[in-house]
């Protein structure tokens, strides 16, 4: 039997040419996020510029890298519960069970999103006190939705021969899932994660409201003291963290692989 | 062996699969063929439990299928679906690799048989192992989807529809090499198809569905010497006669002795290895009434249409490996 002649040798950017190239966008990000965070001479020089005679251009009451690690702390604690939460709900929502509640769940979670933040924050606020956790309670409800709809998009997007085949070979369910659905699944959910990302990041400045501290520390003492420099010192990070996260979970340019 | 008992699928009252009734031999090529809707695939995912039956049984060298574990059943049964099936996700050696691995077998066996699997359907296993699937043309990808069935040896292949989408030069040489892996590695296949060369080529026996029934199964030549009802008859249209000679080799046929005069320098020639509808298609294009058969470039005997007959009644068919496909001696 006559082979037939390889086709698509070397069309296709090499892994670690992708890498390569997904870094390149990566790393500036990531270099001004850190630098607005620790170089507090050099990031209150460019507010300086940005913003003349302001007499103080940093917040005083707290440091911008507390305020960093507020935010993160606050965007990754909802992340992972939302992740937990949402991931959960859109595997029960696949399993035979969880199908007649498909679009219930999926509905409430559309649902959840349409709620205002400031709302779900002081509802939260008789029950949770002040702090992280009426903010990590708004954030988990904003982040479900994401989570629910990619898991259920990525798994209902595996294409049926590769799921059949899955079967056919004498895979478990578990090992299908695993071994086929999941990796199949994951650039879809992998985007999930990432729209989850971004909405957290600037969602959580809305903590400081409920003392909750973070990004938005600043940004509400400008509002009070007219202080613009106060504003950009809180709205630059996270616009630069918003991104970093983008850029950080967008592949890089070529076909989008599970690995 | 596979047996089924009355075997029946219902779906809200449609019925795809209506009391079938087959037994399929030990090293048989068994084709289940049909038209389209009329419950090839549903009938096949039955013997492997990818369906459920509504009623009936499925019995394994007498062993019904109810009774055993679905994923043990279906790992002892080689599977070929109708779109190949390749796992994007992973490199063809991976694809391959798919049973032997939840079969628990070590690293080096399953590396050595990946290389086997991949050098029996062709492929340089250096070249296309490290590829993905959508790398691979679509008579690569269904090639690979053979050597994924037979990866880990099962006694038993189910195919269905395997060779659909690829050139109609490139089918028929899958459909030859899958002939000669079935023959040499003796396994038992139950192939679906809805194309009547296709099973007329492949068969040891034919089981012709109509709205999920049997309308009759048998060898080929069965069906074509007595078809059971008209619908067979119509189904397998004039041509069935020419497509069974096609099964048939000239190495099958009892050559007359070469005449002791230089007579038969005039007849044309051709190789043992060609069909007899090739044979056939040379007596009437060149209005000879015998042929110079030849083996290896020597002539070994004449053959004339009555010799031509009587191999097709013998039922006898190409014996391993002379198949050619192309008839002209070169
Ligand atoms: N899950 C299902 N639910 C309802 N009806 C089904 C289901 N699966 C198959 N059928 C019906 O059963 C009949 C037989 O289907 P099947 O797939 O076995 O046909 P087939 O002979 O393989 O056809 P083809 O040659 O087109 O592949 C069809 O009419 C089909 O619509
Ligand atoms: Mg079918």
């Amino acid at each position: 039997m006559p082979t037939e002649s390889a086709r698509g040798v070397g069309a296709m950017p090499s892994a670690s040419r992708r890498t390569v190239r997904h870094w390149v966008t990566v790393a500036p990000l990531l270099a001004a996020t850190l630098w607005m965070t620790f170089d507090v001479t050099g990031f209150s020089a460019l507010l300086r510029t940005l913003v003349p005679d302001t007499p103080t251009v940093l917040y005083e009451t707290r440091s911008l890298p507390r305020l960093m690690g507020d935010q993160l702390l606050l965007v990754a604690t909802a992340s992972a519960l939302a992740l937990v939460i949402g991931g959960a709900l859109g595997g029960f929502a696949l399993t035979r069970t969880g199908r007649p509640f498909r679009d219930i769940i999926v509905n409430v979670g559309n649902l959840a999103q349409t709620v205002p933040s400031v709302a779900v924050m002081a509802l939260a606020i008789p029950l949770t006190g002040y702090g992280a956790e009426p903010v990590i309670v708004a954030l988990v409800l904003y982040g479900v939705l994401p989570i629910i709809l990619n898991v259920i998009a990525g798994i209902e997007g595996v294409p049926a021969s590769a799921f059949d085949a899955a079967t056919g070979v004498g895979m478990s369910p578990l090992q299908r899932l695993i071994s086929v659905e999941l990796p199949l699944a994951w650039p879809v959910i992998l985007g999930g994660i990432k729209n989850m990302l971004v909405i957290n990041v600037s969602a959580a400045t809305l903590g400081a409201v409920v003392a909750a501290g973070g990004l938005g520390m600043p940004i509400l003492a400008g509002f009070h003291r007219y202080n613009n420099a106060f504003i950009l010192e809180g709205a630059l990070p996270a616009i630069a963290l918003a991104l970093l996260i983008d850029r950080l979970l967008t592949p890089a340019a070529g076909r989008t692989r599970a690995a | 062996m596979i047996e089924t008992r009355e075997l029946t699928k219902r779906y809200d009252g449609f019925t795809a699969v209506d009391r079938v009734s087959l037994s399929v031999a030990e090293g048989q090529f068994a084709v289940l063929l049909g038209p389209s809707g009329s419950g090839k695939t549903t009938l096949l995912r039955m013997l492997n439990r990818m369906v459920e039956p509504t009623s009936g049984t499925v019995l394994v060298n007498g062993q019904d299928t109810a009774g055993m574990q679905a994923e043990a059943l279906r790992r002892s049964m080689g599977y070929v679906i109708q779109s190949t099936g390749l796992f994007p996700n992973m490199t063809i050696r991976r694809n391959v690799a798919t049973v032997p691995r939840l079969l628990g077998w070590d690293r080096r066996r399953t590396d050595k048989r990946v290389d086997e699997m991949l050098e029996l359907v062709g492929l340089d296993a250096k070249t296309y192992g490290p590829k993905r699937p959508d790398e691979l043309s679509g008579g690569e990808a269904q090639r690979v989807g053979v050597a994924r069935a037979l990866a880990a040896d099962p006694p038993v292949l189910l195919m269905d529809e395997p060779f659909g989408a690829v050139d109609p030069i490139t089918r028929e040489h899958l459909q030859i090499e899958m002939k000669r892996i079935q023959r040499d590695l003796r396994k038992t296949v139950v192939f679906v198809t809805h194309d009547i060369d296709e099973a007329v080529l492949l068969a040891d026996s034919i089981a012709l569905l109509r709205n999920g029934q049997v309308q009759q199964s048998g060898t080929p030549e069965d069906l074509w010497r007595r078809p059971a009802n008209d619908f067979v008859r119509d189904f397998f249209g004039e041509n069935l006669g020419l497509r069974i000679m096609a099964r048939h080799c000239l190495s099958d046929v009892e050559l007359d002795a070469l005449p002791p005069d230089d007579s038969w320098h005039t007849l044309p020639a051709i190789v043992h290895g060609a069909t007899l509808k090739e044979a056939l298609a040379e007596l009437v294009g060149t209005g000879a009434e015998r042929l110079v058969v030849t083996v290896d470039g020597t002539p070994k005997g004449t053959a004339d249409f009555a010799s031509l007959m009587r191999a097709l009644s013998a039922g006898v068919q190409c014996a391993d490996g002379v198949r050619t496909g192309r008839g002209r001696d070169a």
